[in-house]
């Protein structure tokens, strides 16, 4: 899958932002939480200091008197009762043994002058309480709580443990602390001791002030803080969109079209100044403006590059055309209508030649040297190419020029080798059997320069290798002696001539066709006509080689001497 | 095809292992151009040389004639039974130094 630029951009700033804005929000909130809740602290702790030093001693010291008085009668003896198990009308009558401390001008003096001090800063209760460590209960003496929380005088609550065990051993040094009870909202609280001119302790300041406005206020200030950095996170996503747009994927995109262009452009032939890539304005001057130019430079060189190639190609294509001509011509020197001598019955021929993949250097040919006498080569030069087939086709015209009637051929391929050894500067050699058949008489004159030995039909025998003096190859050496060979063929006779391609056609295991196996189809198939046993060879040797690649010209001859030509026919 | 030349002052050995034919000839043919101009002595060793084609015998007749022109010696050593038949069936045998051994 591909994802763009553009989203992975976004991703980035998102997780950036997120991760960014998280950490500002919690940082910002709790440091000015935990700053205001300080500030609160402080100002409980200072109200119930400022209350304890201000109310009159003697009369707290009174009040305090009276109330743990009428308490002990109460709860005399350790008698305490079950505060939790009490109903409304139980405190009613609980309260009703302290009414009278109210009508007191002590308790109403101390009770205006807390009310004051509780007229400002959110304090939701003020009062002036007393811990009977005994029974572990707080009592209340002079509450000036908010009209209906305040609590009737003598009211008690439970002192938790680890106060009381902090009271016994004298120390009163209370923390302001802040709670959140569902029934008051959150609540700084502060208590100081009252103490009496002897420095011994006759009661305790406390004070409850509402914090709901102010933790309001925080979740307000936490809201907006979120609010705010979420809008900025916003801001910076368009920003880089924006940005990541201008400098990155306009000039990306654009790069893309041109390139995607390129082959449209050469297909259409554009000038290459014309080019898409070339007309590129670019200028971002980062790394993109660098591919920019990399790109026009690639397509400068490209377009280098195509040109040559075309040349190049051109020039090959122009190569290979001649060689296709130079081997159609090559093929065409050698004798391929068939029938050759349609007018002759004496005898009959037939040859071929298959080449392999590029111009080769064998060839066959055959002519009439005289009226009565027809003359066979076969040859093949040294090597592949053009260099062999300009010397082949050397070769056979020299050949066939010097084999006049009543030449010995001894004394032809003397000469041949000799003009040949002259225009040798390549190294090249050609091994070559040339005969030359008598009609009249059935005498064949042969002369061998290196070749492969013919076969020859005796219809009582069959087919077999003639042995003949080998004689050297042509063009490998000046002033080479070459003898002539006779054996007489009879009516009914067939020789066969052919290149080492045949006997060294390969198989895949690279083993050769050979001898036997040549021998062997001759023999199986001597009946037919030359035709019929060139076919004949060339399809065993093709099943031999299977799909092996062929290597060297396969090229083969055959004639067979129907019947002896009449010595009367014969032009004189 | 294998080919490891030994050089051993004015005498070079020439050991081919495998087919010397068309496809491998230009690389002997490269290695022989390498031969110092001095040597008098020029060895083919083919005891492990399987065939020789044309192309093969056109280079030893290079050889042959190169060491010919500079009064040379040239033997082709322990051919096999197959190039033997080439050598005869061409002449080369006429015109080559052959030891069995």
């Amino acid at each position: 899958m591909r994802i763009s630029l553009k989203i992975k951009a976004v991703l980035v700033v998102l997780i950036f932002a997120a991760i960014l804005s998280a950490s500002i929000v919690l940082i910002s909130y709790n440091t000015y939480r935990s700053s205001f809740m300080d500030h609160y602290k402080s100002l409980a702790q200072s109200i119930a200091k400022s209350t304890a030093t201000s109310v009159d001693k003697r009369q707290v010291k009174m009040i305090s008197d009276e109330v743990l008085s009428v308490y002990s009668q109460i709860c005399g003896g350790g008698d305490v009762p079950d505060f939790d198990l009490f109903s409304d009308s139980d405190w009613e009558e609980y309260y009703s043994h302290f009414e009278y401390i109210t009508e007191t001008p002590e308790y109403n003096e101390i009770l205006r002058l807390l009310s004051a001090l509780r007229e400002d800063n959110n304090v939701v209760s003020l009062y002036i309480g007393h811990t009977d460590i005994d029974t572990m209960k707080d009592l209340y003496l002079v509450d000036a709580s908010v009209e209906g929380d305040a609590c009737a005088v003598g009211h008690c609550d439970d002192t938790p443990e680890e106060f009381v065990e902090k009271m016994k051993r004298g120390d009163y040094d209370f923390q302001s602390f802040i709670t959140n009870y569902e029934e008051y909202g959150w609540l700084c609280s502060a208590q100081v001791p009252i103490r009496d001119d002897n420095g011994e302790v006759i009661g305790q300041a406390l004070v409850d002030i509402s914090m709901n406005d102010i933790m309001a206020q925080g979740r307000r200030f936490l809201y907006t803080l979120t609010l705010i950095t979420l809008i900025m996170a916003l801001v910076m996503v368009l920003l880089v969109l924006y940005s990541v747009n201008r400098a990155m994927l306009n000039p990306i995109n654009k790069l893309s079209a041109a390139a995607s262009l390129f082959v449209a452009g050469k297909k259409e032939n554009l000038h290459p100044e014309d080019s898409e890539i070339a007309k590129l304005q670019i200028k971002t001057g980062d790394e993109i403006e660098k591919l920019a130019g990399s790109i026009k430079q690639m397509e400068k060189d490209l377009n280098t590059y195509i040109t040559d190639l075309t040349n190049i190609t051109a020039e090959k294509e122009r190569i290979g055309a001649e060689l296709d001509v130079a081997t159609h011509i090559q093929s065409s020197i050698l004798p391929c209508v068939f029938p050759a001598f349609p007018e002759r019955n004496e005898f009959d021929i037939y040859a071929s030649m298959t080449p392999a993949k590029e111009v080769g250097g064998d060839f066959y040919d055959f002519f009439m040297v005289d009226d009565r006498n027809l003359a066979i080569v076969m040859a093949d030069v040294s090597g592949k190419g053009v260099p062999a087939a300009l010397f082949m086709v050397i070769a056979k015209t020299l050949i066939k020029d010097h084999s006049q009637p009543d030449k010995d051929l001894g004394e032809v391929f003397t000469k041949v080798n000799n003009l040949l050894c002259e225009s040798n500067s390549e190294g090249l050699f050609v091994t070559a059997f040339e005969g030359v058949l008598d009609l009249v008489t059935g005498e064949f004159n042969f002369v061998n320069a290196g070749h492969e030995p013919p076969y020859i039909y005796k219809p009582a025998e069959g087919f077999n290798k003639y042995k003949v003096r080998p004689g050297f190859v042509l063009a490998g050496m000046e002033d080479v002696k070459y003898r002539t060979g006779s054996i007489t063929i009879d009516e009914g006779d067939k020789i066969f001539l052919y290149t080492d391609g045949v006997t060294e056609a390969t198989d895949a295991r690279e083993t050769l066709y050979g001898h036997d196996r040549l021998k062997n189809v001759l023999n199986n198939s001597y009946e037919y006509t030359p035709q019929g046993i060139l076919d004949a060879v060339k399809t065993d040797i093709d099943n031999f080689v299977g799909y092996a690649d062929q290597f060297d010209d396969i090229t083969m001859l055959c004639l067979e001497y129907k019947k002896s030509m009449n010595d009367t026919e014969v032009r004189r | 095809m294998n080919i490891s030349i030994t050089q051993n002052g004015t005498e070079t050995t020439v050991a081919l292992e495998g087919r010397l034919d068309t496809s491998t000839a230009p690389e002997l043919e490269a290695k022989l151009d390498t031969i110092p101009d001095d040597v008098m002595a020029l060895n083919f060793d083919f005891g492990e040389l399987r065939y020789v084609s044309s192309a093969g015998l056109r280079l030893l007749l290079a050889s042959q004639k190169k060491m010919n022109s500079r009064g040379g010696k040239m033997v082709i050593r322990k051919p096999n039974e197959f190039i033997m038949e080439v050598f005869e069936a061409t002449g080369f045998s006429d015109i080559l130094t052959i030891e069995n051994a």
